[in-house]
């Protein structure tokens, strides 16, 4: 049998996700046996292959011009696009400087903070440009699958996944769907 | 009221004329969503979330909980359309504001989460608002966070329907609707009586307490039904309690005292008293107190006071305490030290004692409250006279009462000296509440009392169980100058009560103290007994209107403090009597 190919990756993100991913603990054994992480945060193969993926995970929110771009490209490679966590879902904690104007928000982290002295603003082209305001990743790319939760538990992680596996488009519900 | 017929989904079911839609459904057992509706509050139709398809060739979809049923309706409330509306609706107000869970101290006991749960909303198809909105925490007690708020006006209909304060309103229109405070005012100036109404009617995590955030969530606490010990009127509470810690004190909306409602005094200050806890007996060596143990605490007891003439002793007990405490209490003065001298720390009470109800107020087209304050306690009784004047336009007159925050409602204020002229009131009136408080004497007792027989006569009570221990027996017995050996039973009584016998206690040659926290008499105390506070106490109390409430313990004394009533058992075996 060939394995469906799972690729995923961290946006403007707290980790927290991938870690309750890590957290279905010998789970993992059992669906690795239909499962290939082709590339993730968390393995030496950062980013998706060419040939592309069958899933394709996403946490954390579009918060600049970079982030932006990783999940355009993990659209277009991947069949299924999963958004995990608040964060990629609607935002989550990072729409906290959603009320604040972005010159506002540059300034305060860069040049106020107390322990800055003649901070700037960074600016270059390797860098990403924020945003001015944080969204989830359906503001820039389509999203089949969506897990809510700061961070998803990591049973609803591992439900949705084995549904994913079988071939069904998991519906979160009950003690599986939750925001916190 | 007569009875009549709807078929809901497909169901005959019974209803009765003046139901609405949703109420008939709630007493079939089927289950509505709602979300601005509150039991015991008007109904406004604001949140849409009951909504109902009603009638067959022409469906048309309103508001379960504003719309009267009629016999021969066809209703049906779970249709894919309903729920499709229902759950643009919960995005909505989803979007509007900052519903972001992870850091809202509502999640998981929150009415709107319930919701989105319930009607799987995994995420948002709307774009989120981002309004910024202030977040109110001036009060002393209540933190208003808008940023939560989904404008369902439960809030402001508790405050004007059940504390009848009207301290809440809205202002401005659609989106830019908020909850406004008086005259845009903070909630600390404002006209707030700190009733903590809205915090429990709140659906969401808009209005809440200072002190219980963050501390457990519904599913981890546990909830006691008991009564408040703050005064006579006996207000039905709800103890939140986790591991055995005070988290919040509610209101019990099942209390025929109260429904629901509560003062700041019993909401609030029980939480916010800091005072140092009796966790071991103590006796005075050399004039300083030291710690004890049982043994011989009970030893010296048993010396000191059990060695003394009867006659020498005497008996002081706290209204504070239960029905079978004071009882108890009774017996060990009388048949162990041989006494009759006990009485109440508060004092005797009045000779003319209320027989009405306090429900009763809210029927009457006249009040007269009569030497009343209820500026410490017995706010729930002003709550209810405001209620009645304000919702029911009852005429109130005030004679020599201090009774502040009502004197704008009322249509006379007179001075005792002319409590005559409310004579002819009371003969035009059809039913009179006549409130008085515990300091009346003289001509107002003997006016008070020509009425006695006709009107809802309610009499405020200087202590919590005052009634019931006049209705053990205790009262008028206590001859201070005859105490050598004095037993106060003081349980967590407040300073200005024991202020008033310091006096008699420094005459006294010994003085046993049995009490929860130092006090204003510890100084003067010989032995202290650690008694059980109010949380761990069980037993019934009665309250001003003469019923007979249960007292519930929410939490464990801690090991060393023993029941009450255990330690004067105890006592008494020492001495060799039976007690029980
Ligand atoms: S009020 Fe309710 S829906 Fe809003 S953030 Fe708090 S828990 Fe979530
Ligand atoms: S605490 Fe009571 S009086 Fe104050 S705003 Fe709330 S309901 Fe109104
Ligand atoms: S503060 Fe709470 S009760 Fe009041 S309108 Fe807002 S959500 Fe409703
Ligand atoms: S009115 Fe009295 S019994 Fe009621 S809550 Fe206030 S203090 Fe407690
Ligand atoms: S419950 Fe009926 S409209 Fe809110």
């Amino acid at each position: 049998m060939t394995k469906i190919k799972i690729a995923t990756e961290w946006l403007e993100s707290c980790a927290g996700c991938h870690m309750s991913l890590l957290d279905i603990d010998e789970r993992i054994l059992e669906l690795l046996k239909y499962v290939e992480i082709t590339s993730s945060p968390l393995t030496d193969l950062k980013h998706p292959p060419e040939e592309g993926v069958d899933v394709g995970i996403l946490s954390g929110g579009i918060g600049n011009s970079d982030q932006e771009k990783k999940a355009k490209e993990m659209r277009k490679k991947c069949k299924i696009l999963v958004a995990l966590g608040d964060c990629a879902v609607f935002g989550g904690i990072c729409n906290l400087r959603n009320f604040f104007p972005k010159e506002e928000v540059l300034n305060r982290g860069f040049v106020e903070t107390e322990s800055t002295s003649k901070g700037k603003i960074p600016k270059s082209e390797v860098l990403g440009e924020l945003t001015d305001q944080v969204s989830g990743v359906n503001k820039v790319v389509k999203v089949d699958v969506y897990i809510p939760g700061c961070p998803p538990s990591a049973d609803s992680i591992y439900y949705a996944l084995t549904e994913l596996v079988n071939g069904r488009i998991p519906v979160l519900e009950g003690d599986l769907l939750h925001y916190d | 009221m007569a009875e009549i017929t709807l078929i809901i989904n497909g169901k005959k079911v019974k209803g009765e004329t003046e139901d609405t839609i949703l109420d008939v459904c709630e007493k079939n057992g089927i289950d509505v969503p709602t979300l601005c509706h509150f039991k015991g509050l008007t109904d406004v139709g604001a949140c849409r979330m009951c909504i109902v398809e009603i009638g067959e060739e022409r469906v048309a979809i309103n508001t379960a909980c504003t719309t009267q049923a009629l016999d021969g309706m066809v209703v049906k409330t779970d249709t894919e359309r309903l729920n499709n509306l229902r759950k643009i609706n919960i995005e909505l107000l989803l979007a509007e504001r900052n519903h972001f869970c992870m850091f809202c101290e509502m999640s998981g006991d929150c009415e709107l989460q319930d919701l989105a749960y319930r009607f799987k909303i995994d995420y948002i198809r709307y774009p989120l608002l981002f309004p910024k909105l202030p977040l109110d925490a001036s009060h002393k007690y209540i933190i208003i966070d808008h940023n939560r708020c989904i404008l369902c006006g439960r809030c402001i209909r508790a405050c004007d329907e059940l504390e009848a304060n009207h301290t809440l309103d809205f202002r401005e229109r659609g989106w830019q609707k908020m909850i406004n405070i008086d005259l845009n005012s903070t909630l600390r100036e404002s006209t707030c009586t700190s009733c903590g109404s809205c915090i429990q009617v709140c659906p969401t995590g808009a209005i809440f307490d200072k002190k219980s955030p963050y501390l457990g969530r519904s599913e981890e606490c546990e909830f006691t039904k008991t009564v408040c010990s703050e005064c006579s009127v006996g207000c039905g509470t709800e103890i939140v309690t986790r591991a055995n810690h005070i988290l919040r004190i509610n209101g019990n909306f099942d209390s025929d005292v109260s429904r629901g409602l509560l003062c700041d005094k019993g909401r609030f200050e029980p939480l916010y008293k800091e005072k140092k806890r009796y966790l071991k007996p103590m006796v005075r060596v050399n004039g300083e107190l030291k710690e004890s143990d049982w043994e011989e605490a009970t030893k010296i007891m048993v010396e000191k006071i059990g060695g003394m003439d009867g006659k020498d002793i005497a008996g002081l007990v706290s209204a504070r305490a239960t029905n079978e405490t004071i009882d108890l209490f009774k017996k060990l003065i009388n048949n162990v030290f041989c006494s009759e001298n006990i009485g109440m720390l508060h004092g005797p009470i009045t000779t003319i004692k209320g027989k009405g109800s306090l429900n009763k107020i809210l029927e009457s087209d006249l009040i007269i409250v009569v030497g009343a304050d209820f500026s410490k306690d017995h706010k729930v009784v002003r709550s209810l006279i405001k209620r009645a004047v304000v919702k029911n336009d009852s005429s109130l007159i005030l004679v020599n009462s201090n009774a502040n925050n009502l004197s704008s409602y009322a249509k006379l204020l007179l001075k005792k000296e002319e409590l005559e002229k409310v004579n002819e009131e009371i003969s035009m009136a059809n039913e009179v509440s006549i409130i008085f408080g515990y300091k009346i004497s003289g001509d107002v007792e003997k006016w008070i009392s020509k009425y006695g027989g006709e009107v809802n006569l309610i009499g405020l009570m200087p202590g919590t169980n005052s009634l019931g221990a006049y209705k053990l027996g205790i009262n008028r017995n206590f001859k201070p100058r005859k105490a050598r050996g004095l037993y106060i039973l003081a349980v967590d009584e407040d300073n200005d009560i024991l202020e008033n016998i310091i006096e008699e206690a420094k005459k006294s040659e010994f003085v046993v103290l049995q009490t929860s926290y130092e006090n204003v008499l510890s100084k003067e105390a010989d032995l202290i007994i650690p008694s059980m506070m109010w949380a761990e106490r069980s037993g019934n109390y009665t309250n001003m209107e003469g019923k007979t409430q249960e007292v519930n313990k929410s939490i464990t004394s801690p090991p060393e403090v023993k029941d009450d009533r255990e330690i004067m058992v105890s006592i008494a075996d020492k001495i060799g009597k039976f007690l029980s």
